[in-house]
């Protein structure tokens, strides 16, 4: 745990990730590697990319990423081991200094509705929401596996592209992407989602 | 027939909608029962509409998490008998019980025998509190009943301590059939609200809910417009007599 720097709060999803221990055993070095790199950074759930922690937070990424927003997010930032260049944010210190900026009343709602409604009340200033690719409605809840863009969970599938951890975030993929992206693959929907495709495909798009 | 899909719709239920909010052990049964159920179709679809029955006893009902609810521990869980043949239900019955967890809601001192106090005090204050039974007339009911009913109470097992009497057996509302997946969205919009949330908006498990209601709801509800339009009767007398 030391050297990914986790939150305590985290170390039983971290167990839940099939990190490569036995009870009893030392890590070994290029196991622990390996696992850092192909399931802790390579799938959203416990650390968030750019895109999937502003989308979790209710905001867009260019925002996410503006100056005032990494400052206040900074302890959240990945610090151990193999950090990629686009960085990696901790899902539960982002909630948790997000917690401390909202009222009751904000946090009563989602976070991803609290948050930016504390930011622009704190602030004074307006802040880019996350916009679903597919209605433009926001807050939208996920990030499309296949565009890498923001996506409302009813607006979306499960897909099934690898063996990931069900303690990491499922991927899902945008009516959107499945209307036009040739990067789609129907074999990996679950069959109830297969069905749909379709009529996903005859859809307009939602946006007016 | 639409009722060929109804196995894998279960178990697709059971392994990615509802793993989350059941208790241990809850999840594996539903799955046995819907490959039990599905062997039964599949073995007999070819000659003629199979015959078939699913069935989740009360003794081993599907049983929910421990849920919270306006600071009370309440535990749902579901039973049920269905029957039919092809895509026609003959016999429904669907037992939905909703268990006390605390013992100040359990047992209450000045309407309570002494003697229950012990009795639910050795099975950690779990009591059924509320139950209900949403079925389908039986053919042999005495009784003037709606086709599809809503009876709360009903025949109680002992272990259930239930706070309601086992006697009454009205009034029966009139009321849509339910199935599994039906109650199991109703269980997860009464009890589990916030957490499922997110699950309830997701496509994949509003087509599955569509699903069921296709095969169990589509016919009452066109039943009910048709009655609706009948200016000799009412909804009620229509479906207490003519269905």
């Amino acid at each position: 745990m030391k050297v990914i720097n986790a939150p305590e709060i985290e170390y039983e999803n971290l167990k839940l990730a099939n990190p490569p221990i036995d009870s009893g055993k030392e890590w070994s070095v290029s196991d622990a590697a390996a696992w850092i790199r192909n399931t802790l950074i390579k799938y959203p759930g416990l650390l968030y990319g750019p895109m999937h922690a502003a989308t979790f937070l209710g905001i867009s990424k260019g925002a996410f990423l503006s100056n005032p927003i990494q400052e206040v997010f900074s302890k959240a930032r990945y610090s151990g081991l193999f950090p990629p260049p686009d960085g990696r944010w901790w899902k539960s210190r982002l909630q948790q200094i997000a917690n401390a900026m909202m009222t009751q009343r904000e946090r009563n709602l989602l976070l991803r509705e609290g948050f930016p409604m504390a930011w622009e009340r704190t602030r004074k200033t307006a802040i880019g929401r996350s916009v679903c690719v597919f209605s433009g409605d926001s807050p939208a809840e996920w990030v499309c596996y296949i565009l890498k863009k923001p996506v409302m969970i009813k607006y979306s599938l499960s897909y099934k592209p690898d063996s990931r951890p069900p303690v990491m975030d499922e991927a899902r993929v945008s009516f959107e992407a499945i209307r036009t992206s040739n990067e789609v693959n129907d074999e990996l929907f679950n069959p109830l989602g297969k069905e749909l495709l379709p009529e996903i495909r005859r859809m307009q798009k939602a946006r007016s | 027939m639409k009722i060929e899909e109804y196995p894998r719709n279960l178990e697709m239920l059971a392994r990615s909608y509802i793993t989350g909010f059941l208790a241990e052990g809850s999840k594996e049964a539903l799955i046995e029962r819907a490959n039990q159920l599905r062997f039964v179709i599949k073995n007999k679809r070819k000659k003629t509409p199979a015959t078939w029955k699913f069935s989740i006893p009360l003794e081993r009902p599907l049983i929910f998490k421990m849920a919270e609810v306006d600071g009370f521990r309440l535990q749902a869980d579901i039973a049920c008998d269905i029957e039919g043949c092809g895509d026609d239900i003959s016999r429904q019955s669907v037992v939905l019980r909703v268990w006390s967890l605390d013992e100040n809601v359990s047992y209450r001192e000045q309407l309570d025998a002494i003697g229950l106090k012990e009795i639910l005090e050795s099975c950690d204050w779990k009591r059924v509190m509320l139950r209900f039974h949403l079925d389908r007339r039986d053919p042999r009911a005495r009784k003037l009943e709606p086709l599809y009913h809503l009876q709360v109470g009903g025949t109680a097992r002992d272990e259930e301590n239930c706070w309601l009497h086992k006697s009454i057996e009205v009034p029966r509302f009139h009321h849509p059939p339910m199935d599994i997946v039906l109650l199991c969205e109703f269980i997860l919009v009464n009890f589990f609200d916030k957490e499922s949330e997110n699950l309830r908006k997701k496509p994949e498990w509003r087509s599955l809910v569509r699903k069921s209601q296709d095969i169990f709801q589509s016919n009452y509800f066109t039943n009910c417009v048709n009655h609706l339009k009948d200016t000799t009767s009412t909804l009620l007398e229509s479906s207490t007599i003519n269905s």
